[in-house]
Formats: structure tokens, C-alpha cells, sequence
């Protein structure tokens, strides 16, 4: 048996977090994201939501939370992420992070990610990886 | 910065930028701030988080081209080629890697790429669709 087929991935903790208007207001500022769409506006009340919807790349932040949070440094200097959106994210609401190791090949740990809604919906979906080492 | 591109007049292979930036202690901050990141998880002592180098590339992005009513971002990866510390200069490229239109809808993928003076920090490619403009019709070729 090959020691990849023995390696684990490291675990990845599930990370929630809160995410209202408020934060979404501040996260369209520091990320200069101005799109109308994420703030109460005529533009997202007359949209097909009718109301403010999240940044995706908010929600896809809780990703990379939870993957720095397990792996450190290597997850910023080697770390790959690939995901679509598929719902969403409504404020106010929680949304969980989770990274479920799919196991290792060609010296990466890999991951299936997503994140969901507090009633169960999936936000968004896709793989991640980082070296072993 | 030079005028922004129309989503729908993008041609495959078109070049935008680069685009200057740079990302101090502060702008870590507010990132970590506006994503209510634990520090744990965030912005460690020597680097910047490495999300919001992806959200500088979509920041150029957003700047480069004339957003569309209706225009959704569907998919986006990300590699993370060096963790790069506060205080750094970027140069961000983006490349229209694809455009198509069916159904009355325009897809766009666009790849990103930020360096530093050291060489590229993240790559990555971003997955848009917008509604064709009720006036253009149903298209169904692709560029």
C-alpha cells in the first residue's frame, strides 16, 4: 500500500456564521463591491429576490475560514479551491462551512466543500486541496 | 483606469489590465472585520487572508467590465500560490477565457491573475452569466 493511500487529510472544523445586512454592508465596502443587488435598494427590491442578497464571495469566505483555521499557512501558500453557487444566501441567516475530506492523491489532501443555510439549503458547493506537506 | 468593457462585446482572449493595488494591515482589517472571521482563522500575524486576494481579483473585475441588470456570478476557483504579507503591491491581469451565448443568455469565463513584485500570488477563473438584452434576441453561436 502506497503511504498516499495511508495518508488522512487533515480535518477541517465546520464553521457557522452569522451573516445580516449589517455585515453584508460592511463587506460591500472593504471589498469594494458595488454592485446594487447586495444592498437595500431600489435594484435588489425590485430584483428576483426581492431583497438584498449576500456576496457570494461572503459566504465563500467561510471556506477559506475553516481551511485556514485547520491548515495554516499551507492552505494560503498551496491551497486550490473550486466551487459554484448554488442558492442565494438571504440575510439575516447562518450559514455552516463544512470541508469533508475525499481523501489524498498526488500528494494533496483533498476536499469536498460546501456550505448551507440554516433551514438546510445549499449555498454553494465544490472541491478543495492543499499539499501534505 | 480606462473605461469598462461591455459583458456583452467581451471576445475570447481579450486581455483587461493589469490593474494596480495593494493591500495594507488595514484593509487585512476590515476584510476580517467584514467577513466576522475569527482571528484564529483570518489575517495571522504575516500574511494576508487568502480570500481576499481572490476578492481583489473579483474587485478588478467588477472595475473592468459594465455590469449587466441580472448578471450572476455562477462559479469561481482559486489557487493560492503564496501566501503574500500585508504592505504588498499587486498587478492584477484578467483574460476572457470564454464567452458563449444560448438561450438568450451570455456566458463568460475570465481568468485572474494577481502578482507581486516576486511573480503570481493567486490564479484563478471566474464563471459569469447575464440575460442578453431583451433588444438582441435569442442567440445561439459562440465566440
Amino acid at each position: 500500500m502506497s503511504s498516499e493511500a495511508l495518508a488522512q487529510p487533515p480535518a477541517v472544523a465546520p464553521l457557522t456564521r452569522h451573516i445580516d445586512q449589517a455585515l453584508v454592508d460592511r463587506y460591500a465596502s472593504a471589498a469594494r463591491d458595488p454592485n446594487p443587488i447586495h444592498r437595500d435598494t431600489v435594484e435588489a427590491r425590485e430584483g428576483s429576490y426581492s431583497r438584498p442578497i449576500a456576496h457570494g464571495m461572503l459566504v465563500l469566505a467561510l471556506v477559506s475560514e475553516a481551511m485556514t483555521a485547520a491548515i495554516g499557512e499551507r492552505w494560503a501558500a498551496g491551497g486550490s479551491l473550486s466551487v459554484r453557487w448554488r442558492a442565494p444566501a438571504i440575510p439575516p441567516l447562518d450559514v455552516t462551512a463544512s470541508a469533508e475530506p475525499r481523501g489524498v492523491e498526488g500528494g494533496l489532501a483533498r476536499y469536498a466543500v460546501r456550505c448551507e443555510s440554516d433551514d438546510g439549503e445549499l449555498l454553494l458547493d465544490g472541491t478543495a486541496s492543499v499539499p501534505l506537506s | 483606469m480606462a473605461g469598462k468593457r461591455d459583458f456583452f462585446a467581451l471576445e475570447r482572449d481579450e486581455v483587461l489590465g493589469p490593474y494596480e493595488a495593494r493591500l495594507d494591515a488595514a484593509d487585512a482589517a476590515a476584510y476580517l472585520d467584514a467577513t466576522a472571521a475569527a482571528p484564529a482563522g483570518g489575517a495571522p500575524s504575516g500574511w494576508l487572508p487568502p480570500l481576499q486576494l481572490g476578492a481583489l481579483l473579483v474587485e478588478k473585475l467588477i472595475d473592468a467590465i459594465e455590469i449587466p441588470p441580472g448578471l450572476v456570478h455562477t462559479g469561481q476557483s482559486f489557487d493560492f500560490l503564496r501566501a503574500v504579507p500585508p504592505g504588498t503591491g499587486f498587478s492584477a491581469q484578467l483574460r476572457v477565457a470564454q464567452v458563449s451565448e444560448r438561450r438568450g443568455v451570455r456566458f463568460g469565463t475570465v481568468e485572474l491573475e494577481l502578482r507581486d513584485a516576486d511573480g503570481p500570488c493567486v490564479r484563478g477563473r471566474a464563471s459569469v452569466l447575464a440575460p442578453l438584452p431583451s433588444d438582441a434576441g435569442t442567440a445561439g453561436g459562440s465566440a
